[in-house]
């Protein structure tokens, strides 16, 4: 029957939970008297766990709905398609977020930002990312996209009483919307020339279509920028160093981890899905912005003083090297399946690991507000768990044993250019991990250090709930060290 | 099979505890080491009971399995009558260098370490010893070789012995690498690790002829390096530099003799090459005699003693080669008796005189009457008189070279004549060296500066305990049911009697020679009457001369002509490279002033960029 249909809603549990938790978290957060209101985030980091939990009836089979009937070209399309790809994200953003919970729960208790606002923006946001990974049309991309990007906004701009903050908020408040119109003008080029909004759809109409009409090149090619700005790759970057220093930090972990890995699931399914018969047209402009990411961010890196913004740029750098497999597909729709894997195992591997760094520099830019690598010198002599995560996070960044979760995803990474015949991509990228293994080593070498002659080398009480995301992160880095195959082989 | 595990864990245990908790707690560190060797020596000795009671043994404990992406290896271990009498050898001679280093190294300051470094050599000596796993073995062999380069530079301030334990560690590395790619060939032809699977396909003919000669040729080269073979034989005389005890222990009975081990436990496989039999066969003839000759003629009693340890390892090489396992094994053990005995009564006579050189000893035998006694028992026994047991298991060695002369052994009879006339002489020889050492340290009158001693209580009672085997234990070859039957094998290991009847005849005669010599003139070196060889038979045929013209010094210089190139080609190109890194991040801050215009416009531009390359180059 034409105007309604049955909606799966075990398929739309978890995006569910989650906007659900998020609006209950903001109601709840009325009724909380002033000194507890921690326990809204308290009932958020649950509803996370709850969204967690509903994932598994969904490992198995694909499930699809909001699906439109065939016509006489093309079979039914779906608008949310819940498959591998999509529940390994799912897992990496909600997982992701949890770990964010807990790094924000003493944040909130000992600075003046709201934890119920708060809880709530930090939850619609991953909302967003949860629905991002499942959608399969332009409009639920852009939609999703958007529901992950316009909560970050305020999370970044709450530290009111700080300027830096608001500031930090408008930067990435402007880039954004530069980069969605852009993005909006080249997917309305592409619908324009194609008539259809469901990837599947925009695929076989590609496929179809004799010969590369200039305006589907530019449409696709402008399709990028909206993605671009998300994982913050050049020259779609400027935000980002700026907004993760002035945001709360472990606002600065959510963007560089769970947005980021929102946006990358954008773009792979986008190009790969969508896209794929145009493979010879995206793959090298994505290839010249991965080497341009990845050269840019490491290069800034080196001259950074604090760990923040030394993240920031190292993150840049790390997207760079997330762009390389997407960058190699060039011939056909074999070629993108292959690369696909990849990039999923990079951005698995790295979402690991950024946290384990975010966790401790959360932690040590609470007792420490200038956060500079200085502040880490001698980490190792009073706190010996917690420099070791993060010298642990940091060889797994640089790609270096015994962080061998970095060195495997970066050995994936590195195959798919190789095996594509994109030489100049892999020597690029190769130089560039040297770069980076300059100014992650020397920040590790500093925790180890022998502290600065008459300061005293930092030593806190940990809190269990920063001891926990340390100890989940660190488990998992070392835990996949040791078992690669979850990560490397977490499409097959 | 509990007692394996304890033998190999028990000294295991006991390093870690020592090099653990032996600088907090001195007072624990002997006993702790006396302990993990004591445990293992019982352990050792109930292993050997059961072997014995019940020969032919043949047990296995199957220990997990490690998979390697390839073939997967397993901690298995295995018992047979081999492993459980060469492991008593083991564990007496650790057990006795322990107790007779408390006081031959009494209030060294680094005796911690040392002792846990011998109790760790000894846990890997035991697992080579009862590894069934290539992959397990190569691990001992390996901890092996380190503890042997730890402790030869025990006395590391010394120039001598940083020296002797890097030439020590490199030359046998240099074989190992071989050895791996033998263990690695013989894996992939029978796609497994294991020495019992590794043998049976030996057996059964599943091993084709060259892979095994490939094979075996490159153990072998392990073989060469860590038991002083020629030509790699170089590093033993040097690693003398480490305490005596070591050299009883590491450089006499236990490790050097691993190499004839490994052969005997893979002797199926050896078997099915005959080269490779005939190429031992050779190295064998040239090490015994050269070494012997070498013996002859040096001044440091303990240089002596370290050729004639290549010698005697070399006889039992000669025996793997002629086809007797039986006899290897044989003098395996008596050798492990009589020369730990020898190394340990040459220590106390260094301890007592304060040097090394038999110029300044002699007159010993009224002042160390244990000492004396006990080293003429080692000596007879080295010089294979009857009835010590060197005679014995070296008649074993001999009349298994004649049995294989007359055509009935697995290699080419010209290579058992070879053996056989170069071991009649190698004994001569023998006789002769071990006269020499034993009229120039204790006969005649004292020339050193010091008034000798005896050596206290614990370390004359190591002596005196292994002159009982070094005395007895030759008599276990005597009966086809006692040694041959404990070890599983079908053959006699009673000496000939022609062999038997020349060698002591050629023993005589040079022991007897040396003593007329020395009695013209009781003051001074009989190998002066050498001559014109003596020179060469010091140097050791100059074969340390010629690794250093031919390997040594154009090693050298191609390190100076890496090292330049690293100092001014690599190290000038990453020094600019790393300023140039620096200078393009410091260019690239100046995009990031924080101005929201800027960050906009170059957004845009790229974005402009990228549309106009994409549209037109497509």
């Amino acid at each position: 029957m034409a105007g309604t249909q049955a909606i799966d809603y075990t398929a739309l549990a978890p995006a569910l939970v989650v906007a659900v938790t998020a609006l209950g978290v903001l109601v709840l957060d009325l009724f909380l008297p002033a000194g507890r209101k921690v326990v809204a985030a308290w009932a958020g980091t649950g509803g996370l766990v709850v969204a967690l939990a509903t994932l598994l009836p969904l490992v198995g089979d694909t499930r699809r709905t909001f699906c439109v009937p065939a016509t006489n070209v093309d079979p039914v399309s779906c608008s949310y398609v819940v498959d591998h790809l999509t529940l390994v994200f799912q897992v990496l953003v909600l997982a992701g977020a949890v770990v964010v919970m807990l790094l924000s729960l003493d944040t909130l208790r000992d600075s003046r930002i709201p934890a119920g606002e708060y809880s709530f923006l930090l939850l619609s946001s991953v909302a967003g990312a949860v629905t991002l990974a499942a959608s399969r049309d332009i409009l639920t991309l852009v939609v999703a996209l958007e529901v992950v990007s316009l909560p970050a906004f305020a999370l970044v701009a709450l530290r009111r009483f700080d300027s830096r903050s608001s500031e930090a908020a408008l930067k990435l408040f402007l880039v954004s919307v530069v980069s969605t119109a852009v993005m909006l003008f080249g997917l309305s080029l592409v619908y324009g020339t194609t008539g259809a909004v469901h990837l599947d759809r925009i695929a076989s109409a590609l496929a179809r279509s004799d010969g590369r009409l200039p305006a589907t090149v530019l449409g696709v090619t402008l399709s990028l920028a909206g993605f671009g700005f998300k994982v913050a790759a050049v020259p779609f970057h400027f935000w980002a160093p700026d907004t993760y220093s002035g945001a709360p930090v472990p606002v600065a972990a959510y963007l560089s981890v769970v947005s980021k890995a929102a946006g990358f699931v954008g773009l792979a399914v986008l190009l790969t899905r969508g896209f794929g018969p145009y493979a010879d047209v995206w793959a090298p402009a994505v290839a010249v912005i991965a080497a341009l990411t990845m050269t840019v961010g490491n290069l800034a890196a080196l001259r950074q003083r604090s760990a923040v913004r030394l993240l920031a740029w190292s993150s840049i750098a790390q997207s760079g090297y997330m762009l390389v497999p997407l960058g190699s597909a060039a011939h056909g729709a074999g070629s993108v399946d292959a690369v696909l894997p990849a990039t999923v195992a990079y951005v698995l591997a790295y979402a690991v690991m950024n946290l384990g760094a975010f966790s401790v520099v959360t932690l040590v830019g609470r007792h420490r507000p200038r956060n500079a690598i200085e502040d880490y010198r001698g980490l190792g002599r009073t706190e010996p768990l917690t420099a070791f995560a993060l010298a642990f996070a940091l060889a797994c960044l640089a790609g270096l044993p015994p962080g061998l979760l970095g060195l495997f995803a970066k050995v994936v990474v590195f195959q798919a250019p190789v095996e594509q015949g994109v030489g100049w991509l892999a020597v690029v990228m190769a130089v560039n991990v040297v770069i980076g293994l300059y100014y992650y080593l020397a920040w590790a070498a500093a925790l180890y250090a022998r502290p600065a002659e008459g300061a005293r080398p930092p030593s806190y009480r940990i809190s269990w709930s920063d001891g926990l995301a340390i100890g989940i992160t660190l488990g998992a880095a070392v835990w996949l060290s040791v078992l690669p195959r979850m990560v490397l082989e977490a499409l097959r | 099979m509990i007692p394996v595990v304890v033998a190999i864990l028990a000294p295991a245990l006991a390093a870690l505890l020592g090099l653990g908790a032996g600088r907090r707690f001195p007072r624990l560190v002997v006993p702790v080491a006396i302990a993990g060797s004591a445990v293992a020596f019982l352990a050792a000795l109930v292993l050997a009971a059961r072997a014995i009671s019940s020969a032919p043994l043949h047990d296995r404990l199957t220990g997990p399995t490690v998979p390697t992406g390839t073939f997967p290896f397993g901690l298995d271990v295995r018992l047979d009558g081999l492993a459980a009498l060469v492991s008593v050898a083991v564990a007496a001679v650790a057990l006795a260098v322990q107790v007779y280093s408390t006081a031959y190294l009494k209030g060294d300051p680094r005796y911690s370490s040392y002792a846990a470094l011998v109790s760790l050599f000894t846990a890997a000596m035991m697992l080579v010893v009862f590894a069934d796993d290539l992959l397990v073995l190569l691990v001992g062999w390996e901890v092996m070789g380190v503890c042997s380069y730890f402790l030869i530079g025990h006395h590391w301030e010394q120039e001598g012995a940083r020296a002797g334990a890097v030439k020590a560690f490199v030359v046998t590395r240099l074989g190992d690498v071989g050895f791996l790619f033998g263990i690695f060939t013989l894996a992939a032809s029978v796609k497994s690790f294991d020495i019992e699977r590794v043998q049976a396909a030996a057996l059964h003919g599943q091993i084709s002829q060259s892979t095994a000669t490939v094979a075996t040729l490159l153990l072998l080269c392990g073989v060469v390096g860590k038991s002083a073979q020629f030509p790699l034989h170089t590093w033993l005389p040097d690693a003398m530099a480490g305490p005596t005890p070591v050299s009883a222990l590491i450089h006499a009975a236990t490790m050097v003799a691993a190499g004839i081990y490994l052969v005997a436990r893979l002797y199926d496989v050896f078997l099915l090459a005959p080269s490779t039999l005939a190429v031992m066969a050779v190295i064998a003839a040239i090490t015994m005699l050269g070494a012997a000759l070498a013996a002859l003629a040096q001044d440091d009693i303990k240089r002596v003693l370290a050729y004639s340890t290549v010698s005697q390892l070399a006889y039992m090489l000669a025996a793997l080669a002629v086809g007797s396992a039986g006899a290897a094994a044989f003098h395996l053990l008596t050798h492990a008796a009589f020369k730990a005995l020898l190394f340990l009564a040459a220590g106390s006579v260094i301890h007592a005189v304060g040097t090394n050189l038999m110029r300044d000893m002699g007159g010993l035998r009224r002042a160390m009457p244990v000492t004396f006694v006990t080293m003429t028992v080692g000596l007879a026994a080295l010089a294979g008189l009857p009835p010590f047991s060197g005679f014995f298991s070296k008649e074993a060695v001999l009349a298994a070279a004649e049995h294989a002369a007359r055509g009935e052994g697995p290699v080419a009879t010209w290579a058992a004549w070879l053996v056989l006339v170069t071991g009649l002489l190698t004994v001569g020889i023998t006789a002769a060296y071990a006269t020499r050492l034993w009229l120039m340290t204790f006969f005649h009158e004292a020339r050193g500066p010091v008034s000798p001693h005896e050596a206290s209580p614990a370390m004359r009672w190591p002596l005196l305990v292994l002159a009982v085997p070094a005395t007895l234990l030759g008599a276990v070859g005597l009966r086809s049911s006692w040694l041959p039957g404990w070890l599983g094998l079908d053959e006699s290991l009673r000496p000939g009697a022609v062999t038997a009847a020349l060698s002591v005849l050629l023993a005589v005669a040079g022991a007897v020679s040396v003593a007329l010599v020395w009695r013209r003139a009781p003051a001074t070196d009989p190998s002066g009457r050498l001559g014109r060889f003596r020179p060469a038979f010091a140097r050791a045929f100059y074969v340390d001369e010629l690794y250093d013209r031919v390997a040594v010094r154009p090693v050298r210089s191609a390190a100076r002509a890496v090292l330049w190139t690293d100092d001014e080609v690599v190290a000038a190109g990453s020094l600019g490279s790393g300023r140039c890194a620096g200078r393009a991040g410091a260019l690239l801050q100046l995009t990031q002033r924080g101005n929201v215009q800027a960050y906009l416009t170059g957004v845009l531009a790229g974005i402009v960029l990228l549309a106009v390359g994409v549209v037109t180059l497509t």
